[in-house]
């Protein structure tokens, strides 16, 4: 196909307008009619060039020199801005840094024509379009991944780009040294429009199947991602991670249906049980940062044994929880109370407190060095989780008078000694007057905090296990480092696994007791010593875990910001109608692009995101509400899970409910602190069919509706969604749904300029070359004008009266002219010699007289067609 | 190459489609997957559409120049085919082994009516016939992705490659002692009234013989005209093509032998002679004898031997030669020429060309 062909060049100009749509998202809102007209700018730019190039081509040369040269010394100096701007959006996703000043909007053209020029220098001058190739189909495959989506239209528009050059340059290149065909062009351009048309047509059937199609299409991609991971971690031997912890997925979710552990309990759960594995503390945008440390460590302590009046000793596992600033939080405390309980101590029993204790690590129970203090409360409800208290200066009696301790009378408790001995305080109703009374034979399981400090238990004592509130879990597989606990629950039992000797952490199941939330509830205010523990806590967390970057965020800021909300109840509704009527739970969100914000990205753009995204923008927005909120990550066991199993592994045969947890039930959520309870979970992700489920002590369904209905909050039709998962219709902008009506408008308008460019183009091609053809085409073409205007229809030229019939129909033309027309046409077609150059010129002026007559003749609906169709004038 | 690129950028799209969850993406992904299956179909079509044959065309060339050998290719539906490829044997008549060529070419569809001719340029090594055959027709769908061939039948052409006559230095012998037949006179003076010996009628220029004006069309035209004729040729040459071989003669070998019979006959035909040509045809089972007396019939002579099973044994040649060529001119295949039993040059088939330009051939 020759260059000068119009058809190259609309196939360029296709090629040219789907590059660059794409890039409108470089561009603020405000701007986008500008970026309209600068793609007009770039297309009639590049049509003058083409222009220049076929039929001025002494010109082109010093034109884009020039060019090239203005632009650079514009360029230049205003090189730094530009940079910012690309670092803004590189880093941020924001454009606004494009377009902060007049200069930058005048890089913009200067850079865009710098580039089409040499575009058009690869594609028309040296006929390489690799360049063009890569380009286009880079943007179409990688622009995702830096947030530059093109649209269909643009990939339409690519596509025919792509395949018309593909099929240009398979036909029109030669092939081969010694071979070419005469008709080369004429094929090329015939086969270049067949593939544009098959190409179109098969546009339609594509778009109603993936409209269709469209989840099962997205999912076999995650299919074979997960495949592709399967079979590199097999090539390199290397294993998943575990499932727990603080990233937050830039992708979609892969389940592999991997066992992570083993469930026991004795009784099959009244409700879900949320297991903690990963508290988030800071956010860092593409992950949370660890909020403590929660492990594990054997510790040695002594006990008075009432049965034999002796000091005994045992080892315990011990839970350590670890936040930043709880050793200045204790000390703070300490320094409080040291006097008041040292003063009591003393007075009470004799005994000098060397200092309130909290376990470190690598600190010893024993001696003097001990610091701080392990607060433990205890629980309350059942009989049995009442703790048994002994007096120590009447131990044979113990456990008489342990009957007579009931949960009321113990509110609250704290351990403090001096080795050997151990002392549990307890006071009530807020006054420190009852006797110490020695730790022993204590259920350590029951002794719980708000901030989940436990203590462990012996590790033979399985006395009660089969209680139905004891949950065992046996780590298997990737979970084995990862501690994982139910809420408000103590650690009961731990022991090894099968015959490891060596008792490594790998090795050892853990045994809890839990309780529910509402059993938690807690009069801590009749505990001034613990009220001020815990409003001291409270005052602290706040500096922690209300932080977020602002910069990171600017539309959820923006969001929470305008939205004005009182109280931790409305905030959650707000939270929950926000996710609700925004996003929609899928494993299969898409990647986020690199230079986007997760959160952003699914609360605002992709709307499209599982348990990690919901919990991780409620946490946000909690926080930018002020209320301490804290991202986890852990298991939920249902009670569905459990199936009845007498030959159940665990250390009692008792526990007979048996669940293995496989990856599937990983999920997040997030915590937030209440002052009676200490951390409770809220769950924002919502169900299958979309409903929100989300509820925490002084908050529940009925809760939710009234502040939904206080604040004319709806929750979009969650019915819709499971019917028809494609009505997408409550993603207000969403910009995956296509909109066909708008799709089917820009397809015709499309299509009315294409067609109205080919036919100008076509029309100045034609009318261009009749001014240079020579007599015998000019002569075809005269009667085929004179057919179109219905003169002597029935004459093809070679009558011998055709010279006079000629000079009656149209009146401009003599008969002595007709004659010599004739004559001119019999020498050019039967002589040896042909039409001379001034013979031309007379059959062509004889044409277009009879095209001025002719046009001015003929009816009015003929003329659009005679003049652009046939292209007569 | 291409076929790896493309699947790769569909993949490539595909898997960062869904990754993305890019709807027009995964569209485009779908419709390349219909039009991929289009292709298939088409490429089917094409095959069934697309056929090809050696339309009639000029086919002798001299050896050593460019040559062009025309390819139809008919498309018979609506479709162009914008690329199809060609399989055909071209071999010399003297050889077993077939090289095979491959051409590309495309072909407009049947609604512009036209000719798809292609054309194929080779250069010719050899003297000899070379024989065409096509045999199987590959058409591409339009991504060429995918082909599909079918076998063509009855396509089947030759090209006659013929040696390029050399100008040679020959000493020429005095008349009469290279012929055992001379003609009786000269015809110098021959009668004006001989139309058939009449070889273009001209203007008279002075200096012309009055007796070979043209009477009857100088009087009608008003003008004198001179009838020019045809010199005769002075004696009968003989030459006897000594083909006999005890072992197959390759096709370089004849090549040499058509050359110097090229270059001989041509420069000794301009010596006004007429030379009878004897060489042995397997078919008639002898001898048979051409004259030539013009160098343009050298091209018909060596067509003649191109198509002629000249080859035998030595004893079978020297059974039907009998004493024929004793006293000519004999070339035989081992390159040697001989002139009235006396060798005159043994020939170097490697520089051959050389030999025949640059030296002096002493016939006398």
């Amino acid at each position: 196909m020759p260059d000068s062909s119009p058809a190259l060049l609309i196939l360029y100009l296709l090629g040219l307008l789907g590059l660059m749509l794409p890039f409108a998202v470089f561009f603020a809102a405000d701007y986008q009619f500008l970026f309209y007209l600068l793609i007009a700018a770039v297309e009639a730019s590049s049509v003058a060039l083409w222009y220049i190039y076929i039929h001025k081509n002494k010109y082109f040369v010093p034109i884009v020199i020039g060019f090239c040269v203005v632009s650079v010394l514009f360029i230049i100096p205003m090189w730094g801005n530009l940079a910012e701007g690309f670092s803004i959006y590189s880093n941020f996703g924001s454009t606004a840094g494009f377009m902060n000043s007049g200069a930058e909007v005048l890089l913009v053209p200067l850079f865009l024509g710098m580039v089409v020029l040499i575009l058009f220098s690869m594609e028309f001058v040296l006929r390489s379009h690799t360049i063009l190739f890569l380009l286009s189909a880079a943007i179409v495959i990688f622009g995702p991944l830096i947030n530059i989506k093109p649209d269909l239209f643009s990939i339409i528009l690519i596509i025919i780009f792509q395949f018309g050059f593909y099929v240009l340059n398979m036909t029109d290149t030669r092939q081969g040294n010694r071979f070419r065909a005469k008709n080369r062009a004429k094929t090329a351009c015939s086969s270049v429009t067949v593939t544009v048309a098959i190409l179109l047509l098969s546009f339609i059937p594509a778009i109603i199947a993936q409209n269709i199609f469209e989840d099962n299409l997205y999912s076999s991609v995650y299919q074979a991602d997960g495949y592709l991971q399967d079979f590199i971690n097999n090539l390199t031997d290397s294993t998943e991670g575990s499932v727990i912890n603080g990233n937050i997925s830039r992708g979609n979710l892969r389940q592999t249906d991997e066992k992570m552990f083993e469930a026991e309990t004795g009784e099959i759960p009244k409700e879900k049980l949320y297991l903690t594995g990963f508290n988030g503390g800071d956010y860092l945008g593409d992950y949370w940062d660890n909020a403590y440390y929660l492990s594990y460590e054997d510790t040695e302590m002594n006990y008075y044994d009432p049965d034999t009046n002796e000091i005994m000793s045992f080892t315990y596992p011990m839970f350590y929880y670890r936040e930043p600033f709880m050793n200045d939080l204790i000390n703070q405390i300490n320094n409080e109370y040291y006097n008041e309980l040292s003063e009591f101590l003393k007075n009470e029993t004799g005994i000098k407190v060397k200092d309130f204790y909290r376990m470190e690590l690598n600190d010893t129970i024993t001696g003097y060095d001990i610091r701080g203090r392990q607060f433990q409360v205890d629980t309350l409800g059942e009989e049995t989780n009442t703790i048994r208290l002994y007096d120590s200066d009447d131990v044979s009696d113990a456990e008489n008078k342990a009957d007579g301790l009931t949960q009321n009378d113990i509110n609250y408790c704290f351990v403090t000694g001096d080795a050997p001995n151990y002392w549990v305080y307890y006071k009530d109703l807020g006054e420190l007057k009852n006797r110490p009374t020695i730790l022993s034979n204590m259920n350590y399981s029951d002794m719980l905090t708000p901030i989940y400090s436990v203590l462990g238990v012996k590790e033979d004592d399985n006395s009660l296990i089969q209680k139905s509130n004891t949950l065992y879990i046996k780590p298997t597989g990737n979970q084995i480092h990862t501690a994982l606990m139910p809420y408000y629950s103590g650690l009961q039992f731990r022991g090894t696994i099968g015959d490891n000797e060596d008792k490594t952490t790998e090795s050892y199941y853990n045994t809890y007791r839990y309780q529910s939330a509402i059993d938690m509830s807690q009069k801590w205010k009749e505990n001034p010593f613990y009220e001020e523990f815990i409003n001291q806590y409270e005052e602290t967390i706040k500096q922690y875990y209300t932080d977020y970057p602002a910069d990171e965020l600017p539309r959820l800021t923006q969001l929470c910001s305008e939205n004005d909300l009182e109280g931790v109840n409305e905030v959650t509704t707000f939270i929950l109608y926000t996710l609700q009527t925004r996003t929609r739970y899928s494993t299969t969100p898409g990647t986020v692009p690199f230079n986007k914000n997760t959160v952003e990205h699914f609360l605002f753009d992709n709307r499209r995101g599982f348990c990690v995204h919901y919990a991780t923008t409620a946490a946000l927005m909690y926080r930018m509400y002020g209320i301490p909120a804290r991202y986890v990550s852990g298991y939920t066991l249902t009670p569905d899970m459990f199936t009845e199993d007498h030959s159940a592994s665990g250390p009692s045969t008792t526990l007979s409910y048996h669940a293995d947890v496989t990856d599937h039930s990983a999920h997040a959520w997030v915590e937030i602190f209440l002052k009676d309870y200490g951390w409770v979970p809220v769950d924002v992700t919502p169900t299958d069919d979309g409903y929100m489920n989300a509820s925490f002590p002084g908050y529940d369904e009925a809760e939710m509706n009234r502040i939904m209905q206080e604040h004319d909050w709806h929750f979009r039709n969650t019915s819709s969604d499971t019917n028809n998962n494609n009505n997408n219709n409550y993603y207000d902008g969403d910009d995956t749904e296509i909109d066909y009506v708008q799709l089917l408008t820009i397809f015709m308008i499309s299509a009315f300029i294409s067609a109205f460019v080919v036919l100008l183009l076509r029309w100045l091609f034609i009318t261009r070359r009749q001014h240079t053809m020579r007599c015998r085409r000019s002569f075809d073409r005269l009667i085929t004008l004179l057919h179109y205007s219905g003169l002597l229809t029935g004459f093809n030229g070679s009558e011998k009266d055709f010279a006079q019939r000629l000079s009656e129909a149209v009146h401009c033309i003599s008969s002595e002219e007709a004659v010599n027309l004739i004559s001119i046409l019999e020498t050019d077609n039967y002589s040896q010699t042909f039409a001379s150059d001034s013979d031309s010129e007379f059959v062509r002026n004889i044409y277009f007289k009879a095209v001025t007559e002719c046009y001015l003749n003929i009816p009015w609906y003929k003329k659009p067609i005679f003049r652009f169709i046939k292209c007569f004038y | 190459m291409k076929k790896i690129v493309a699947l790769l950028i569909i993949a490539a799209t595909w898997y960062f489609g869904g990754m993305n969850q890019h709807a027009p993406m995964m569209t485009a992904i779908i419709c390349g997957m219909i039009f991929i299956l289009l292709s298939f179909i088409l490429s089917r079509i094409m095959r069934h559409n697309i056929s090809a044959d050696i339309p009639p065309q000029k086919n002798v060339t001299y050896k050593n120049i460019e040559t062009t050998f025309f390819i139809h290719a008919q498309n018979k539906g609506y479709l162009p085919v914008n690329r199809f490829r060609l399989n055909f044997f071209m071999k010399y008549r003297t050889e077993k082994h077939k090289s095979k060529k491959r051409l590309n070419g495309s072909a407009s569809g049947k609604r512009y009516n036209e000719e798809n001719l292609s054309e194929f340029y080779f250069i010719a090594p050899y003297c000899g016939i070379i024989d065409i055959e096509l045999t199987r027709i590959r058409a591409y769908d339009y991504l060429m992705l995918f082909s599909s061939s079918k076998r063509l039948k009855n396509t089947k052409s030759e090209i006659l490659v013929l040696p390029q006559p050399k100008e040679m230095h020959i000493i020429m012998p005095p008349f009469g002692s290279y012929t055992n037949d001379p003609v009786a006179e000269s015809s110098s003076d021959v009668s004006g009234d001989d139309h058939s010996e009449i070889r273009l009628v001209r203007e008279y220029r002075p200096g012309d013989l009055t007796r070979h004006l043209h009477r009857n069309y100088s009087a009608r035209t008003e003008k004198l005209w001179i009838k020019e004729y045809q010199k005769e040729n002075d004696f009968i040459f003989d030459f006897l093509l000594d083909t006999s071989s005890d072992t197959p003669l390759k096709t370089d070998e004849m090549d040499a032998f058509y050359e110097i019979i090229m270059s001989v006959l041509h420069t000794i035909l301009q010596n006004d002679v007429i030379i009878r040509v004897h060489f042995y045809d397997k078919n008639k089972g002898g001898i048979r004898t051409i004259q030539i007396s013009h160098a343009d019939k050298t091209k018909e002579l060596i067509c003649e031997l191109y198509r002629t099973n000249t080859i035998c044994n030595s004893e079978e040649f020297r059974m039907f030669r009998g004493n024929l060529g004793d006293n000519g001119m004999i070339i035989n295949a081992k390159l040697e020429w001989y002139f009235n039993n006396n060798c005159i040059y043994s020939f170097n088939k490697e520089i051959i060309e050389h030999e025949l330009v640059n030296n002096i051939f002493d016939l006398r």
